[in-house]
C-alpha cells in the first residue's frame, strides 16, 4: 500500500516531460512539411515562369526583350500571390542571358513564407526564406 | 523495499545508454536531409542545363562547343544562384556520337559537400550528377 502511494505520481511526471519532446517534434514536423510544401510551389512556379517566357520572340533586333521579363514576371505574380500583393516577403528576378545559340531566359525567386507555428531559433535559421531559380533557352534565337 | 531501492537507477542508466544512439541517430537523419537537400540542387541544375544544351542548335558543321557552353553556364548559374560556391564545383560536358552515329550529351557535375556533423557522418561525401540526353542538333552523316 505504501509503496504504490509513492509512485502514484510518476506517469504524470513522465508525461509531464516527454510533452515538450513530444509537442516539438510534432510542431517541427508541422512546419517542415509546410515548408517544403511551399517550396514545391516556388519551384514549381519559377520553372513555368521561365517556360512561359521562353517562348516569346524577341523580334529581330531583339527590341522585345522587355515582354520576356513581363511576361516571365506577371506567369510568377499570378502564381504566387505574395508576390502581387506589393511585393512584401517577396524577391524575384526575370533575366535573359548568355548570347545566341544559347541565349537563355533565367527566373529567380525568393519568397519569405509566412509561418504556421513559431518554433524557437527557427527565426536564425532563415529557414523561412523558400528560394527557387528556373532557366530554359529562348525558343527564337537572335544571331 | 529493497527491491525498489535497487532499481532506482535503472531508468538513469537505460537513459544514459541511449542518448549516444538517439543523438547520433538525429545527427545522422540532419544530415541526410542537408545532403539530400544539396542533391536535388545539383539535380535541379543539370536537368535545366542539359535541357538548355539539348535544344541549342549550331552552325554548320557543329562542333559541340556551343552545345556544351550552353549547357554548362546554364548549370553554373543555377548551382550559384543556390548557394554554391563557386570553388566547390566542376562542371564538364561531352558530345559525342554512339555507335549509330547518334549525338549525345553528356553533362556531370561534381559537387564539394561538406557533412553538418563532421567526417564521421556518411554523408560526407561530393555530389556527383550526371545526365545524358540526345540533342536537337545532329550533325549529317560523313556520306550526305
Amino acid at each position: 500500500m505504501r509503496r504504490e502511494t509513492r509512485r502514484r505520481g510518476a506517469n504524470a511526471i513522465e508525461f509531464a516531460m516527454l510533452l515538450p519532446l513530444y509537442v516539438s517534434l510534432t510542431s517541427t514536423t508541422i512546419v517542415f512539411s509546410w515548408l517544403f510544401f511551399q517550396r514545391s510551389a516556388v519551384t514549381t512556379a519559377t520553372v513555368d515562369a521561365c517556360r512561359v517566357a521562353s517562348l516569346i520572340d524577341p523580334g529581330p533586333e531583339e527590341e522585345d526583350l522587355g515582354l520576356i521579363i513581363a511576361a516571365g514576371e506577371k506567369y510568377l505574380k499570378a502564381e504566387l500571390s505574395q508576390c502581387d500583393d506589393g511585393g512584401e516577403g517577396c524577391t524575384m528576378e526575370v533575366r535573359v542571358v548568355h548570347a545566341a545559340p544559347f541565349r537563355t531566359v533565367e527566373c529567380e525567386v525568393t519568397l519569405k513564407v509566412p509561418m504556421l507555428i513559431s518554433v524557437p531559433g527557427m527565426a536564425d535559421l532563415k529557414l523561412e526564406q523558400v528560394h527557387a531559380t528556373g532557366a530554359r533557352r529562348l525558343e527564337h534565337q537572335v544571331y | 523495499m529493497l527491491r525498489s531501492l535497487r532499481r532506482r537507477g535503472a531508468s538513469a542508466v537505460e537513459f544514459a545508454l541511449c542518448i549516444p544512439f538517439v543523438t547520433t541517430t538525429m545527427a545522422g537523419v540532419i544530415d541526410g536531409c542537408w545532403y539530400v537537400s544539396r542533391s536535388r540542387s545539383v539535380g535541379e541544375a543539370i536537368r535545366t542545363g542539359t535541357r538548355v544544351g539539348s535544344m541549342v542548335d549550331e552552325d554548320y558543321p557543329a562542333t559541340g562547343e556551343d552545345i556544351k557552353s550552353g549547357a554548362i553556364l546554364t548549370v553554373e548559374d543555377m548551382l550559384l544562384s543556390n548557394g554554391v560556391d563557386k570553388d566547390d564545383f566542376t562542371v564538364t560536358a561531352t558530345w559525342e556520337p554512339d555507335g549509330d552515329d547518334l549525338y549525345w550529351l553528356e553533362v556531370q557535375a561534381d559537387v564539394a559537400h561538406n557533412a553538418l556533423f563532421g567526417d564521421w557522418s556518411p554523408f560526407n561525401r561530393n555530389i556527383r550528377y550526371k545526365m545524358l540526353v540526345v540533342t536537337k542538333e545532329q550533325p549529317p552523316p560523313p556520306d550526305a
